[in-house]
């Protein structure tokens, strides 16, 4: 990190860069999430498209706390010390694979590294071709049934992406990303890169399970979404029990998240 | 095996450096990258000074403290450096407005 930082070309820019867009898309995201809940994008014939972008949401949470492992700071450490303890709790179902212990040849870090760049962008890019495709198939949903097509929506796609990009380059510049202090083990004093700080908020109230029971919850109630909603009319916002429960999970997301920025740090695992 | 003793300016900035050792015909005939982080990070000592500074202490052993905050790292970026990343970003930009202010063609349909 030191040497991306202090030598290589344009390596501390470009560092801020990659954590600015990291927030960026984290916003984006569940902007577009909110928007397509809103419309109700998510109805036939359009569900597997829906679950292709949960599978890309799923997919950027994966990539964000991967993402800070690497930072090799307090920070890093201790979001290693998660994936272990929750890789402990899911032993039965495949969490063997966050321990040391899967791969004793290959270390937990390594592996991080190789998730983080490799892994989780090839089957991000599988699914955003898989997102892409059915939308220029089915269409776009948009205000007044057609008066949108892909390529409109493409360009359009592309020119706001290149002014985040701009913004995020110039945030980059101004704000710079600094690196946390070597780590200390058997410490727990940090809080998690913002975008998921509800899930901080969750372990406060629950322990290690509130890293698993959260995102389990909310994955689950978004997979099941277009099965639970099955109102034929095709109008947008809340008149239906699975859309008000929707709020409901989304008002205790944003309290979560408030509560994991503004409570105390607390550790949760040592 | 041999062993050799070398010490670091207290002027040395942090960073990654080469140590080389050179024979007297100037082959470099060793080398290694020594990385030098600021003193707070290696020891974790408080470097607001409240807290006392066990490493001065004869006998007493060196207390890591964990710290949630970050560490700046002073970077040097060269003119050429500033240019392109300005060139980039305003680059993006003007694409960015392009694309976005173009008129929609007029064929609807998928």
């Amino acid at each position: 990190m030191l040497f991306v930082i202090t030598r290589a070309p344009l390596g501390d820019w470009v560092r801020s860069v990659h954590y600015w867009a990291a927030g960026g898309l984290a916003v984006t995201l569940t902007a577009h999430l909110a928007y397509v809940f809103w419309r109700r994008s998510y109805r036939r014939p359009r569900e597997l498209t829906w679950w292709a972008g949960v599978g890309l949401a799923g997919l950027v949470f994966l990539l964000t706390v991967t993402g800070t492992v690497l930072r090799a700071d307090q920070e890093g450490f201790e979001a290693l010390t998660h994936f272990t303890a929750g890789g402990e709790l899911l032993t039965g179902v495949g969490g063997g694979f966050f321990t040391q212990g899967f791969t004793p040849s290959t270390t937990l870090l390594a592996r991080m590294y190789t998730l983080h760049t490799s892994l989780l962008p090839l089957l991000a890019l599988g699914l955003i071709g898989i997102h892409f495709w059915l939308i220029r198939h089915l269409g776009i949903h948009a205000n007044g049934g057609g008066a949108s097509t892909f390529r409109v929506h493409a360009v359009r796609l592309a020119g706001a992406a290149l002014l985040v990009y701009a913004l995020v380059g110039a945030l980059a510049v101004l704000v710079p990303e600094d690196l946390g202090y070597s780590y200390v083990p058997g410490f727990e004093v940090t809080k998690p890169f913002w975008p998921v700080l509800w899930v901080y908020g969750l372990e406060n109230l629950l322990g290690v399970w509130g890293m698993v029971v959260g995102p389990a919850v909310l994955s689950a109630y978004l997979l099941a979404l277009p099965l639970l909603d099955r109102a034929a009319d095709d109008r947008p916002g809340v008149r239906h029990s699975a859309r008000w429960a929707g709020m409901a999970l989304g008002a205790a997301l944003v309290g979560l998240w408030l509560y994991g920025w503004l409570g105390e740090a607390r550790p949760h695992i040592m | 095996m041999t062993f050799l003793t070398a010490t670091i300016p207290v002027e040395a900035g942090e960073g990654i450096y080469r140590l080389e050792v050179v024979a007297e015909d100037g082959d470099v005939s060793a080398s290694l990258e020594l990385t030098v982080t600021a003193w707070p990070a290696a020891t974790g000592a408080d470097p607001s000074g409240t807290t006392p500074d066990m490493d001065h202490m004869a006998g007493m052993p060196s207390i890591p403290t964990a710290r949630a905050d970050d560490v700046t790292i002073e970077c040097r970026g060269s003119g050429a450096g500033w240019a392109l990343i300005g060139g980039l970003i305003g680059m993006a930009a003007g694409l960015g407005i392009g694309l976005l202010s173009r008129r929609p063609p007029e064929v609807l349909g998928p």
